[in-house]
């Protein structure tokens, strides 16, 4: 049973609020598509639930377990695909996918049918595209079996075949039984009715 | 745990043995000097190899998100940052230890001397790497880098110091306390480093 509940939540960058009474809960095989102009803290959210930002206010229950205090435990139910990739330039591409399912033990999954997929090379990474970067990171979420999903602008740098592929492993995560939180500027893309607009929860300024 | 390849490691072993030549010229071949100088020269260029590399693996990780990523995964950060150590230490100790025997000829050591030299090294080294790890975790927010290095710098003189003093008199025998306080601040730094490296890391992201 997957599931993620956040309520009320407060997002911020110092100690200015940015987003306010974020609300929102996800249950298995949902899609959430989280959308808004630049800057308005859809990676800042994102980060939040993660646990690599401080929380204030609000709460934050998976699995209808109450994680709020303990982001160290919560970042082990999580998964993430960020801006910056966390690849090594000096390994190639199955070198990187190796190193990191060292980390995440749960499940072995063969990494050279996610290259396939992918259409990646087994070059080093230095000679890679950011798009095939994006593709490699992307590779690495299938790798680590864990049931929520956290996407940070997921379509970056992605061609038309990659941003194809991009629904589809979602597809199939969601089949399943897997959540995926997605920031992203086309929401369209992943074709879910769970679209929240970030800018209905930006704080009125105080006069 | 995979071994990173990079270049980093060629820049600490010829920075290790330049280093060492250097001082054994600049002497000028004076041997009372050279014999007075060479354990310190030995010592600092050893901590100067060790400082060049650890800073960049450590940062390098943090810019590319790596770090993020030893967060999210199944094992505790303690554990990652100590194995990341003492594959550091073996990809940069190991190689020093092997070209020991050619700086001893460049810093006029006895041969015989080589393996108490060896066994020194090998035994003080690794506080090096585990304090340089400390350190490196200390400095991942940018702004106040260069005072908390200036400040941890001290975290060093023990094992240095330490260090200097077991190279300097092989010849002695009763020299078993110095060997055995080496070996107590190596195991000391071994036990605590990765905690609080971990802890530095964790206090960055709250």
């Amino acid at each position: 049973m997957n599931s993620i509940n956040i309520g009320s939540l407060d997002c911020f960058i110092g100690n200015k609020t940015i987003l306010s009474g974020i609300n929102f809960s996800a249950n298995k095989s949902e899609i959430i598509v989280i959308t808004g102009p630049n800057g308005i803290g859809k990676s800042t959210l994102l980060k939040t639930i993660l646990g690599f930002l401080p929380i204030q206010r609000g709460s934050i229950t998976i699995n209808d377990k109450d994680y709020t205090e303990d982001p160290e435990s919560r970042k082990e139910k999580l998964n993430f695909v960020g801006h910056k990739n966390a690849l090594n330039e000096n390994l190639t591409i199955f070198e990187n996918l190796r190193y990191w399912q060292n980390f995440f033990s749960s499940q072995k999954i063969d990494i050279s049918r996610m290259m396939d997929f992918w259409d990646l090379p087994n070059i080093k990474l230095s000679a890679c595209s950011e798009g095939q970067k994006k593709k490699v990171a992307l590779a690495r979420l299938s790798i680590t079996g864990r049931h929520i999903w956290l996407l940070d602008e997921p379509a970056n740098n992605l061609d038309l075949s990659g941003q194809k592929k991009l629904v589809k492993i979602v597809k199939e995560h969601q089949i399943n039984g897997g959540i995926s939180i997605i920031s992203t500027h086309s929401p369209n893309l992943f074709k879910t009715k769970t679209v929240i607009e970030l800018s209905t929860f930006v704080p009125k300024k105080k006069v | 745990m995979v071994l990173r390849s990079g270049s980093h490691l060629l820049i600490a072993f010829t920075f290790f043995f330049f280093f060492s030549v250097l001082f054994a010229l600049s002497t000028l071949g004076t041997e009372t000097l050279l014999h007075l100088i060479a354990p310190s020269g030995i010592w600092i260029s050893l901590l100067i190899s060790v400082l060049l590399t650890l800073n960049k693996i450590i940062h390098q990780e943090f810019e590319n998100g790596s770090t993020d990523f030893y967060l999210l995964s199944d094992f505790p950060l303690e554990i990652i940052l100590f194995f990341k150590t003492i594959v550091h230490w073996i990809t940069v100790a190991i190689p020093i230890l092997l070209i020991m025997p050619f700086i001893m000829i460049a810093l006029q050591i006895e041969l015989e001397k080589l393996f108490v030299l060896l066994t020194i090294i090998f035994i003080g080294s690794p506080a090096l790497s585990f304090v340089g790890i400390m350190i490196s975790c200390l400095t991942l927010s940018n702004n106040s880098s260069f005072l908390i290095t200036t400040i941890t710098i001290p975290f060093y003189f023990p094992t240095l110091l330490l260090g200097i003093y077991c190279t300097n008199n092989t010849d002695l025998d009763n020299m078993s306390l110095a060997y055995v306080l080496l070996s107590l601040n190596t195991l000391f730094t071994i036990t605590i480093s990765p905690f609080i490296s971990a802890y530095a890391v964790k206090l960055h992201y709250s």
